[in-house]
């Protein structure tokens, strides 16, 4: 077969549909990555109309531009696009896009959960958005305070729009990490080893396991005050047990790493694009992996500092304002090593070399700022003004924005196969530059002098006046330069002329392709034995074309890739993609229906919606593509490998792993909630604890093991090639008795309006019987595919990956029987 | 998947015994330790102290093993980040943890 024959043949298997069904059914990473960066893209812009309305507000004194309630409302939602709709959806996008390209693979570990992140993305964004056009957005800051946020203080709807659409949108951020965490360390091409893989892989691969880490505590938040603006549990109420300190601490939680979420991507770009347009090799590569590894650690030690006007006592203060000064030190070791790679190369002063120059002018006195606030005596001077405004548009813009759009005019010629040629980009750099210092220099020192954040007016006469104008003539010159850009975006895709496949001369797998890219990405699945593989062998993209590596011969429809050791990057097994879908969007919209139903009240809609979700996601499970023939698989270059769902670590496994991460932290948060609310919250202890129940604890610890037994017997026997039946058994038997026992404690969980305790309680022994009812039905789905056995018998993998599952619901079963059967004994 | 727990491992063990401080500083104030006196120091402050010293014995720990020919990792790429790391960690763990020595009361 000649290159082009195999052109064509991956083609027709790898595209998506043609016209408006391909954008619904695609399942195509790099169509999904287009498709998250174009609507990210879409959120700046709304983010950027709400900053200038806020400057318009503040140009003058006293402005009559809005009044306060609509000025809430768009400080509110300029935040929570900004953080929520735009910068984690855009690293996402970039993340989707790139990573099998520069991994040399050919599509992400689940294209399904792909398309179906992107869909919820885009459902909980347009919930935002028509809050906002009804005049419904939030309007309590988009850090959502209580009591502010309670429904005593912000009665409609407007607070339910942003719990449950960021909520919603979080589901695709969660999707989105465990798919990178997965892809990473198992779709990588041969050869690539954790010390060759590309420098932007392993920043990827930091800031997804961070989304697993952060964003739990916030989803807890946002269910604990939907409930309690719902339903009435007082989880925030002082009177009643409750504190709205809990929320700061789950708020925070999550809204600090989320800066080094959103900065970590953006200093992987950096770190791909400054040594290119140096013509070197990253200096210090090891230190910068070290270093990025120990940002994203310390950025969890660092929530506090949020809380530091509080009245938390001081040595807390001191821990944590520690913390935050020593994060300086491993942000100060990856710019030292980028200056270290200018140092040694010969940069050239490209645009996105110019906006690089932005990111570290911008970013550095971002960080310095960053230093200030967190000494305790000068945040709490500095406390809820301006210069914290500026301080935190000096991180995420200069850290963000400016490396971001560095990335894009570095990636236009893969993204569009086009060279470029109009050069509006340099004028709208100068004037994006230039209108940022002059916006948010000037913010710092009014702030300085007093001005506070979020309040619609300031007084004639306190020498604000002309630095606010200031501040606003430079935010539109900057708004100005950013419509500039995607002006020239436009003109570049629309009719710049066909550029060569590696105008930057880069040594990354990605400028290893026909560009703009096809569906398949790599004709065969190279071998690599190098950082910088294309730098090593120019003949490189060649070969791949001419299918000398592995799965060079297409076979049927069957999308194939192959996963290797997460280490050594040995190939370990033949992975068949499932095809083109409209599943992962009709599972969104029946995930949007239940979050529907929450955010209308109509509560009947919810079960509903997740039968739906249960019986799609049933489909989905059971229509996993294999290849005809089982046993080893012939896979190129003399090589038989198994296929990756024979084996006993599929994919599937390890992406349940991940997600099970995440779910821990969930639950730690909520140990952590019943733990703070007991030693720190007022008005505690209770009127009256939960009572023991021999019974109740019996019950739930016997069904507990017996299920986790069950399944372990279940997967002994499929691993014999014997069927699981009583296994299979044992294990739903054993789940059963469990629901029984949690469902009898529920019923005991007291009045939950009355006391924050009974409501915890609820929450805890909820959350357990919802992990048992997940267990029953993958364990009764099991036992479906062993009663029919066949071509539908449970395979390793199926069983191991139930048996994760099954495994954390006991554990979550019998933990959380214990801490609430036994609170009483522990006052 | 060991490779990974080698890099991420001392960093985790150092947010364990961050968290773990904070939180026994929260049930200390919360339990009155500091108005319980301990050979002319408080309970709180003698809790304190030694807690600190156990963080710090945890993170040499791990540094130590993180080198020991056991556990080390073959790779030489991953047994310099993580031994990196665990000299971070520890360094993390002395710099953030010591206010537990300097300011051991409830204000």
């Amino acid at each position: 077969m000649n290159a082009l024959a195999r052109h064509r043949a991956l083609s027709r298997i790898w595209s998506s549909e043609p016209g408006w069904r391909g954008v619904i059914s695609t399942v195509n990473h790099s169509d999904i990555g287009r498709m998250f960066l174009l609507v990210a893209t879409l959120f700046f812009l709304i983010g950027g109309v709400l900053a200038m309305l806020i400057r318009t507000q503040l140009a003058t004194p006293h402005s009559a531009f809005v009044a306060p309630a609509i000025y809430d409302q768009i400080f509110t939602m300029h935040g929570t696009v900004m953080m929520f709709l735009f910068a984690i959806p855009l690293f996402e996008g970039a993340a989707v896009y790139l990573l099998p390209k520069l991994l040399g693979t050919r599509d992400l570990a689940y294209p399904r959960l792909s398309a179906y992140g992107f869909w919820c993305y885009v459902f909980g964004g347009l919930m935002l958005v028509f809050a906002m056009l009804a005049g419904l957005a939030p309007d309590s800051g988009w850090f959502m305070y209580p009591p502010l946020s309670s429904s005593a203080h912000s009665p409609g709807v407007n607070a339910d729009f942003w719990l449950i659409g960021v909520t919603f949108v979080e589901v695709s951020a969660i999707a989105a990490a465990v798919e990178i965490c997965v892809s990473i360390l198992k779709f990588r091409a041969p050869g690539m080893s954790l010390d060759l893989m590309p420098i932007f892989a392993w920043y990827a691969l930091v800031t997804a396991l961070m989304i697993l880490m952060g964003f739990p505590p916030l989803i807890l938040g946002s269910i604990l005050l939907e409930l309690e603006r719902a339903f009435g549990f007082p989880f925030f109420e002082s009177a009643l047990g409750g504190s709205p300190l809990l929320w700061q601490h789950l708020f925070w939680l999550f809204g600090h790493p989320e800066v080094y979420i959103i900065f970590l991507p953006a200093a992987g770009v950096i770190s791909t694009v400054l040594p290119v347009m140096a013509r070197t090799r990253l200096l210090g590569y090891r230190w910068i992996v070290a270093a990025a590894v120990a940002l994203a650690f310390l950025s969890f030690g660092l929530w506090v500092h949020h809380m530091f006007a509080t009245g938390i006592p001081h040595m807390g203060l001191a821990f944590f304002s520690a913390a935050s000064t020593l994060v300086a030190v491993p942000t100060g070791i990856q710019i030292f090593a980028w200056l270290g790679t200018l140092w040694k190369g010969q940069p050239r002063l490209t645009l996105p070399m110019l906006y690089i120059i932005g990111f570290f002018f911008t970013f550095v006195i971002g960080g310095l700022t960053g230093v200030m606030v967190a000494i305790v005596p000068f945040d709490w001077q500095a406390h809820d003004t301006a210069f914290v405004t500026a301080h935190l548009h000096y991180v995420l813009f200069g850290g963000f924005v400016f490396p971001m759009l560095a990335g894009l005019y570095y990636w236009l010629p893969q993204f569009t196969g086009r060279k470029r040629f109009f050069r509006i980009g340099e004028m709208a750099f100068w004037l994006i530059f230039l209108g940022f210092n002059g916006a948010f220099l000037a913010m710092h020192w009014v702030g300085l002098l007093g001005q506070r954040r979020r309040i619609a007016w300031y007084p004639e006469d306190a020498g604000w006046t002309e630095i606010n104008l200031m501040s606003s003539i430079s935010a539109f010159i900057m708004a100005i330069g950013v419509a500039m850009v995607v002006f020239d975006i436009a003109l570049h895709a629309l009719l710049a002329i066909r550029g060569s496949r590696n105008p930057w001369g880069a040594g990354t797998l990605e400028w290893a392709m026909p560009t703009p890219p096809a569906a398949y990405n790599f004709a065969s699945i190279p071998i690599v034995g190098d950082r910088e593989p294309l730098a090593k062998d120019p003949a490189l993209a060649n070969k791949i074309a001419r299918g000398e590596y592995f799965l060079g011969a297409p076979r049927g429809d069957l999308r194939e890739t192959l996963t290797v050791d997460a280490a050594s990057g040995r190939p370990e097994a033949l992975v068949i993609f499932p095809g083109n879908s409209t599943l992962p969007i009709a599972l969104a919209a029946a995930t949007g229906a239940a979050f529907l139903g929450a955010l209308i009240r109509v509560y009947w809609v919810i079960p509903l919606a997740l039968l739906f979700v249960v019986g799609l996601s049933l489909r989905w499970g059971w229509s996993q593509r294999q290849a005809t023939h089982s046993g080893l698989q012939n896979v190129g270059r003399a090589t038989l490998l198994p296929q990756a769902i024979e084996t006993d670590r599929s994919p599937g496994w390890w992406g349940s792993v991940f997600l099970l991460g995440a779910d821990t932290v969930l639950y730690g948060s909520l140990f952590f909630g019943y733990a703070f609310l007991w030693t720190v919250g007022p008005n505690w202890p209770p009127p009256q604890w939960l009572s023991l129940s021999i019974l109740e604890l019996a019950l739930g610890l016997i069904g507990a093991a017996a299920a986790a037994v069950g399944l372990q017997a279940a997967a002994r026997a499929v691993s014999r090639g014997s069927p699981p039946s009583l296994g299979v058994l044992l294990a739903l038997t054993g789940v059963a008795i469990t629901i029984a026992a949690l469902a009898m404690t529920l019923t005991r969980a007291g009045q939950l309006t009355d006391y924050a305790y009974g409501a915890t309680i609820f929450v805890m022994i909820a959350y357990a019987l919802i992990h048992a009812a997940i267990a029953a039905i993958m364990t009764s789905s099991l036992a479906y595919r062993t009663w029919r056995g066949g071509a539908a018998r449970p395979r390793t993998s199926n069983v191991n990956i139930v048996r994760l599952w099954t495994d954390y619901a006991a554990f979550v079963a019998a933990t959380s029987l214990i801490a609430t059967q036994f609170s009483s004994y522990l006052t | 998947m060991k490779e990974i727990v080698r890099i991420v491992i001392a960093m985790l063990v150092w947010l364990a015994v961050f968290s773990a401080l904070y939180g026994l500083e929260g049930v200390g104030c919360a339990a009155g330790w500091h108005r319980i006196p301990v050979n002319g120091a408080t309970l709180f402050q003698a809790a304190m102290t030694i807690a600190f010293f156990v963080a710090l014995l945890i993170l040499v720990a791990v540094l130590v093993a993180l080198r020991a020919p056991r556990f080390r990792s073959a790779s030489p790429f991953v047994a310099h980040i993580s031994i990196v790391l665990a000299v971070a960690a520890l360094i993390a763990g002395a710099w953030t943890l010591f206010p537990a020595l300097a300011l051991s009361h409830c204000a």
